[in-house]
């Protein structure tokens, strides 16, 4: 039976490639896409991810628009206006405008009904700020009871990248963050940067995508190139000419578990700090007083990774 | 011979250091803190050390507590004296009569531009010293530091003990602009001794045996409250830097404190992304490098710490 997810995303390059591996891969059923402001303005980040979904041939899937704005801060801990682009995301992906239109109810309001009525599994993977899944926890109190798993892209142990010890989607709306991970779901699954660091996809790996000739690849190779390119201009990986595709191993640890190593710790998030806003505080050591709440990844198996992704954009829909 | 003063809180840890910088610098004072335990047991071990290994300097007692924070001290793995586990001599003299900031900037004064300043406890004295008298930068060669941690925590989840016990302190001390070197827990952790390495030293005078002793007993307190199978070297790596520096690889960064009462307050936080040269509006790079941060330990360190303790308890037959 294929595994049914939700996929909250703020697309966003590596979005993108996130929502072609759920869409495409054939263990997997992607039954809808909530959008929440982020790497991009929300609406921007809804029109890229109806672009993507059009061009694989999945214009089906639902789109539904969620947050425009953190959930109680008026703003990212550091305004929008001064977030300049890195060049990883640009504001419209190279892809042509959308045919399809987003639905025409909020995101939140879907996730809400879309558990409260389902009567199979459906996993929640958020791979942006966590706003909509923090907004739908306040609304209705069995939400949470309701997600039988959550698999988010987010937070960083060993070193950030929006600050010295913050990663982007968890800083940019800190208390949201901060709610998500106390809430208590049953299984949590956290995929880092100390895990998508790991998982680099080379320049080499991107003419493999784009040899393969299908939406998909053509897709994939498109956006890769285009974050390989700013990564080594701006945030240079160990290795030059490869780059994190974070939000796309989220995917493919549904399809495959054993594509990231997770330690199950327990993690909090610091909406305080002036140096350390929105950064995941994991207790490595066991020195707070808390239980373990989350499977949190600080490795990742790139081999599989990429092999995964070449295997599905080889499809079409 | 480089001159040294030593900052201490002993301490079993610190107790290694006194030995080992004795043995390879020219150990000139011993100034001590509260921490591992109250000033008044800290100050009596230092002078009880100091009569077990034939050390005749000056040893002065400084803060009894921190400039801000509430106090702590570290009972729980060094014991109600702070130096349990083995007979030590009674200490055959007074601490001298004056504080420890005043020792401190004699033995500056004495030892013009050539002076390191060690400190293997908290901070408080050094941060006074460097506040009471803004000449002491000039006089100084350098600080090194054991504190702080990229990743692990042992009192809270990210913070280290000698930092977190007076995080104002420590941020004044790392602001100070001195050529400053900070040892954290995610290095001297892995500078450990087993059972084995331990009893290496049984075979020796009483020095060595009574080392032995106290190690014993802080491998069992902290296999006992941390969990780990070795007994950390922490202070001594302080004083690698200027006995062989090819002990530890240290990367000249940006290290603040974090200073809000939140998740992470006591956490030194390290500048430890790459960036690029392109400057990137919310990813602002850190303030400029301050501290040399120990970043990898040699395997070689641990064998030379435990030679160091063998030929100095040799060389007192």
């Amino acid at each position: 039976m294929r595994r049914k997810l939700i996929l909250d995303v703020d697309t966003g390059t590596d979005d993108a490639v996130a929502i072609m591996l759920a869409a495409l891969h054939p263990d997997l059923e992607l039954i809808g896409v909530t959008t929440v402001d982020g790497n991009v303005q929300v609406q921007y980040c809804t029109d890229n991810t109806l672009r993507t979904l059009d061009f694989i041939g999945r214009g089906d899937i639902p789109v539904y628009e969620g947050l425009h704005r953190p959930l109680t801060r008026p703003d990212f801990p550091i305004p929008r206006a001064i977030k300049k682009s890195t060049g990883v995301h640009g504001l419209e992906l190279p892809l042509p405008a959308p045919t399809s239109k987003k639905q025409n109810k909020h995101a939140v309001e879907y996730l809400i009904e879309t558990y409260r009525a389902a009567t199979e599994e459906i996993v929640l993977v958020p791979t942006g700020p966590l706003s909509n899944i923090a907004a739908a926890i306040a609304l209705d109190p069995k939400f949470v009871e309701r997600v039988p798993e959550v698999v988010l892209m987010g937070g960083a142990h060993h070193h950030g990248n929006v600050t010295p010890s913050a990663e982007f989607n968890i800083w940019a709306d800190p208390d949201a963050s901060a709610s998500v991970f106390a809430a208590g779901f049953r299984k949590l699954v956290c995929v880092p940067l100390d895990a998508t660091h790991e998982a680099l996809v080379s320049l080499a790996n991107v003419a493999a995508m784009e040899a393969l000739n299908t939406p998909a690849g053509t897709a994939a190779a498109r956006f890769i190139d285009r974050r390989i390119r700013a990564y080594d201009a701006n945030q240079p990986m160990a290795e030059r000419g490869a780059a994190p595709v974070h939000d796309a191993l989220c995917v493919a640890y549904l399809v495959d578990p054993t594509v990231i190593t997770t330690d199950f710790r327990h993690v909090a998030v610091e909406t305080i700090g002036a140096l350390t806003m929105g950064r995941t505080v994991v207790d490595t050591n066991f020195r707070g007083e808390n239980p373990p709440n989350c499977h949190f990844a600080f490795h990742a198996d790139r081999q599989k990774f990429v092999d995964m992704m070449l295997k599905t954009f080889a499809r079409t829909a | 011979m480089t001159p040294v003063l030593l900052d201490c809180d002993p301490g079993h840890d610190d107790a290694v250091a006194m030995i080992y910088a004795a043995h390879h610098l020219n150990l000139c004072a011993i100034t001590t803190v509260y921490g591992n335990q109250t000033l008044d047991h800290t100050t009596r071990n230092a002078l009880s050390l100091c009569r077990l290994a034939g050390l005749n300097i000056p040893v002065a007692a400084g803060a009894s507590a921190p400039l801000v924070a509430p106090p702590i001290t570290g009972g729980a793995v060094h014991g109600k004296t702070g130096l349990d586990g083995a007979e030590l001599p009674e200490p055959d003299r007074a601490p001298l009569d004056m504080h420890a900031v005043e020792l401190i900037l004699r033995t500056a004064r004495e030892h013009k531009g050539e002076l390191i300043l060690a400190a293997t406890g908290a901070l408080t004295n050094v941060a006074l010293a460097l506040q009471v008298e803004p000449k002491l930068k000039e006089w100084l060669r350098g600080i090194t530091i054991m504190g702080g941690s990229t990743g692990i925590g042992n009192v809270t989840e990210v913070a280290e003990f000698n930092i977190y016990c007076d995080p104002e302190a420590a941020e004044i001390v790392l602001r100070a602009g001195l050529p400053t070197w900070l040892v954290g827990l995610d290095v001297t952790r892995r500078v450990g001794v087993n059972k084995a390495d331990i009893d290496s030293l049984r075979g020796g005078g009483k020095l060595a045996r009574t080392l032995a002793d106290l190690l014993d007993f802080f491998l069992a307190s902290l296999k006992r409250v941390q969990g780990i199978d070795t007994a950390s070297l922490h202070d001594p790596c302080a004083l690698v830097p200027f006995i062989d520096p090819t002990m530890i690889d240290y990367r000249h960064t940006s290290v603040r404190i974090e200073l809000a009462p939140g998740l992470t307050r006591g956490m030194t936080v390290a500048e430890l992304r790459r960036l690029g040269n392109v400057p990137l509006g919310h990813m602002r790079p850190s303030a400029p490098a301050n501290v040399h941060l120990a970043r990898e330990p040699s395997p070689r360190l641990v064998p030379h710490i435990l030679a160091a303790i063998r030929e100095f308890d040799a060389a007192m037959k």
